[in-house]
This record gives structure tokens, sequence and C-alpha cells, in this order.
């Protein structure tokens, strides 16, 4: 059954149901199967995500090439000098989940592995700072899955279809909507904008990955998908609202997506992934390899 | 569909060059029957430019010895395939027009010898697209049967007759023409539940049933 991420929300707002329980009833129309298998799954997923950060803060491992796994213990060495404790928990979080990917640990891939971090940053530092209990993340969790849908179907999640603002931007738009629905679950009109918001700020990014591996940048760039996912909600929460409605731009993104050239899109061919520096690093790093074949 | 966005927990770090891997390897491992003690993995060139940073080599191991692509023991997979004797090569071919993340699986065990080409198309998703000489079109999102079979009247309405009178559904049917001059068929089976050892033996005995193998289930959500 199409229905528009608005029109969710709408039903949502005029029937006085919770927006996750909407979802998860679409969920059913769409696929035949049990609204409470959704739910139930969404919790599970949530539990998921703490298992993979606590197994990453027991034992963290470099990554497969070498290039990422400390930053994320640099980030908790530090103490936030600009950014509120939720805000910067969350960025830590992104960076452990995303390094734990690189490294062959499991994570939730949410919407895809290479964009892991964003909603795990965001829903686990409303757990640790704010107390906000399982079940309600795992109903955000499902809230923000409505938001990946519609971007998949109108334009991709795949940074090899549609470069990185699929990837990591839709991400931070599941996020943006995940921590407005967790804390404010009736803020219906900061519900249709924060995704709207998010997307539309991340529109274009390209999907550039050095060597072709996701390390650099995407582990860092799940790190700012938080920091834009809560500006994303705050600015929604405060009444702001995107002009452009959040549709048209997963549409817009779909169209900008087919527009950018192959070098852009995850094959290495373009962007940071042809600097100087990141052909040395990959030199250097398959030569090691055959060296140790 | 919504739970494809919001999971699946697996193993990184690339959903395409990882996880995809580990299920074209447990494919492999299901139709085999078992884990096979000699295999040679044959890459698409550009799987094979990146394969060592994505940890594809990893899965691929891991999942014909059948570990999955939620299981942390993947990035141990090396050490695990060499306590068990397991003897594997990968090697580079350009294989065309093909998909880019395609890999044959050469493997064998004793006298058994089994080919599996397949592609990972993307977020874990395979496709099994050869088995042995037969061009194939199999996703792993069902069980499926995969039956070599006569290419003569009536043979796949023996082989539906087997299964509805073990009162299985059938999702999804293939039946294609693969050998004219040998009369076969490739008939490829997407069941909704898992068939039993009795059902597999009585397709098996069927006088037009050439060859069966089974392919599990693949997908699991957490």
């Amino acid at each position: 059954m199409i229905m528009k991420f608005e029109d969710l929300v709408k039903t949502a707002r005029d029937s006085k149901t919770p927006l996750h329980k909407v979802v998860s009833n679409w969920y059913m129309m769409n696929t035949g199967n049990d609204p409470r298998f959704a739910e139930s799954t969404a919790k599970e997923l949530v539990g998921e995500m703490m298992n993979s950060y606590r197994s990453r803060l027991q034992k963290p491992e470099k990554s497969l090439t070498g290039w990422v796994g400390d930053n994320d213990e640099k980030a908790r060495n530090h103490s936030p000098e600009f950014l509120s404790s939720l805000v910067y928990s969350g960025i830590g979080i992104a960076l452990s989940m995303s390094e734990h990917n690189a490294s062959m640990g499991k994570i939730v891939a949410c919407p895809t592995a290479g964009a892991c971090g964003v909603v795990p940053g965001a829903l686990l530092s409303l757990h640790i700072n704010r107390n906000i209990d399982l079940e309600t993340l795992g109903n955000a969790l499902l809230v923000s899955g409505a938001v990946g849908e519609r971007i998949r179907k109108r334009a991709s999640i795949s940074g090899a279809v549609s470069g990185c603002q699929a990837e990591i931007g839709t991400a931070t738009a599941m996020a943006s909507v995940a921590i407005v629905y967790a804390t404010h679950p009736e803020e219906y009109t900061a519900l249709e904008n924060a995704p709207a918001l998010a997307l539309k700020s991340l529109m274009g990014l390209v999907c550039d990955p050095v060597g072709g591996f996701v390390e650099i940048p995407c582990v860092k760039r799940n790190a700012f998908g938080v920091s834009i996912a809560f500006t994303a909600a705050e600015l929604a929460l405060a009444g702001i609202k995107s002009a452009i409605p959040f549709e048209e731009v997963a549409d817009s993104l779909g169209r900008v997506g087919r527009r950018l050239p192959e070098e852009l899109k995850e094959t290495a061919r373009g962007g940071i992934a042809i600097t100087p520096t990141a052909k040395k690093m990959v030199a250097d790093f398959l030569g090691g390899v055959d060296k140790k074949v | 569909m919504l739970l494809d966005i919001i999971g699946p927990a697996i193993v990184g770090p690339s959903s395409s060059h990882t996880a995809g891997m580990a299920r074209l390897g447990r494919a492999f491992r299901s139709l085999f029957a078992k884990t096979p003690n000699e295999v040679r993995f044959v890459l698409n060139s550009p799987l094979f430019a990146t394969f060592r940073g994505h940890g594809s080599d990893r899965a691929l191991v891991g999942g014909i010895m059948g570990i999955k692509e939620s299981d942390p023991l993947l990035r141990d997979s090396f050490q695990i395939a060499k306590d068990k004797g397991i003897y594997f090569t990968f090697e580079e071919e350009d294989m065309g027009d093909l998909h880019p993340n395609t890999v044959k699986i050469n493997g064998s065990s004793g006298e058994f010898f089994l080919s599996v080409t397949g592609a990972s198309v993307g977020g874990g998703s395979i496709k099994i697209t050869a088995i042995d000489d037969f061009d194939t079109d199999v996703t792993g999102k069902y069980p499926s049967l995969v039956i070599l079979n006569a290419d003569i009247p009536g043979a796949l309405s023996q082989i539906v007759g087997e299964i509805s009178s073990s009162d299985m559904n059938i999702s999804n049917l293939f039946l294609s023409r693969v050998d004219p001059f040998r009369h076969e068929a490739l008939c490829v089976v997407e069941l909704d539940n898992e068939p039993d050892e009795y059902l597999l033996s009585a397709i098996k005995r069927l006088e037009v049933v050439k060859k069966v193998s089974y392919l599990e289930r693949l997908d699991s959500l957490v």
C-alpha cells in the first residue's frame, strides 16, 4: 500500500494512534506479516545495537587496513568543549559503531553497514544520557524505518546507486525522526519536518571511499551525521519547517543521485579517493598484503 | 521492506562485500551438502581489487563452513579453516559483462566436485547465476530445490505432484530447457517452508529427475 511519510503522520494525528503503531500496521498491509513482529524486531535490533557497542568497548580492533580504529577512543578521552554531552556522546557512539564495522565487528546495517553509526549514535545516546527505555527506542527505530523505506522507494539507500547522500543522508534523516519520536511522540509537525531538514542538508553528498573500503571518509561521516540529526530535530522542535516537504526532498535525492557520475558512486575513482595521499595509502596497503600472502 | 531498512545485524564492513560474500559461501555449502576440503575462489576483477580490505576473503571462507553473516566468528574464519584442514586459494578473472561482484566457487571433497557462481547484488542480497554448467537465477530468499530433470512431457507435473502430496506450498517456480540434445531441463522450486528429508528423497527417486540440490533459506533478519 503506497503511503507517503506525510500520510503516515497524518493518519497518526487524525486517528490519535501512536505513529509507530501506524507504521507497524502499514508494514502489515505491505507484507501480510503480524505488526507485532515489526515492533518486536525493532526492539531486538536496538538490543543488537547495544550489544554491538558493548563488544566494541570490550575489544576494540583496528580496521582491516589499519587506517581507522582509534578515533572513538580519542573522542571518549576528550570532554566536549562546544557540544552538549548528549550530542557529543552520540558522536562518539557513531565512531565506535562505524569503527567496529570497519574491523569486521557485528553491527546493525541501519540502513546500510557503511552508515551503521548514525541511528545507534542517536538512540544509544538518548538511552545513556536521558534514560529513555528500550521499548521507546524500538518504537522510534520503527518510525525511522518508515522514513528510510520511503527514501528507498523514491530514490535509493545505496552509495553505488545514489552516492553517500543515500547512505549517510538517509541514516541522518532516520536518526532525526527517531530523536523527535523518542522524546516528543506527538509533535507531528516536527516529525514531518526533521527528516526533510536533515536530508536537504546532505543532498548531493558523494561516495568517495579511499581504496573502495568502508573506512575513509565513512567512519567520520557517521559522526557528522549524528550532529546533523540532532540539529534537524532541534530545529524541527523549534517549529522551523522545511519549505519543501519530505517526500519531494526524497525525490530530489533520487534525481541528484542519477545525475552523479559513476566516479562519485562508490567506485573509488573520484573525490578524495583519487588524491595523492589516498593513492599512496592504497599502494602501501596492497603492497603489505602481497608480502603477507 | 521496512525491516530490511532498520536491519539486519551483520558482520561488517560492507553488506555487499562481506555479508553477501558470506551468503554466497553458505549457498555453496548448502548446495554441496557438506564442507569442502579444497576450494578455489575465482573473483571477478572489480571484486578482486578490493576484496581483502572488505574482508570478502574471510567472509567467503567462513560461508563455505556454514558461518553466518551475523556471526562474529567470520573474522577468524581463516584460522578455523586451517584447524579443519581446509585448503583455499583466491584468484582473479576478468568475467566481462557479469555483475562486478561475481565469484565462482569451485570446491571439492574427495571425488565430489561442485562449482557455484553467484553475485552479491547489494544490501547483502545474492543471486546464484550458475550451478556447475547450468545457468540459474536463485536468490536464496526461500528454501529452494534446484532440480535437473528430463525434458519430457509430464516431468514437471510429477515433481510438483510430490511437493503437493507432502503438503508444501510453492512460492515461485522456474523451469527452463538447458540442453535440447541431452533433453535436460532445470527446474527451480522456491518453497514457503523447509522441505524434509522424505520429500527430498521422494523427488530424487523420480525417474524424470537426474539430480536434486537443496539450497536452504539464506536470509535472516536479526
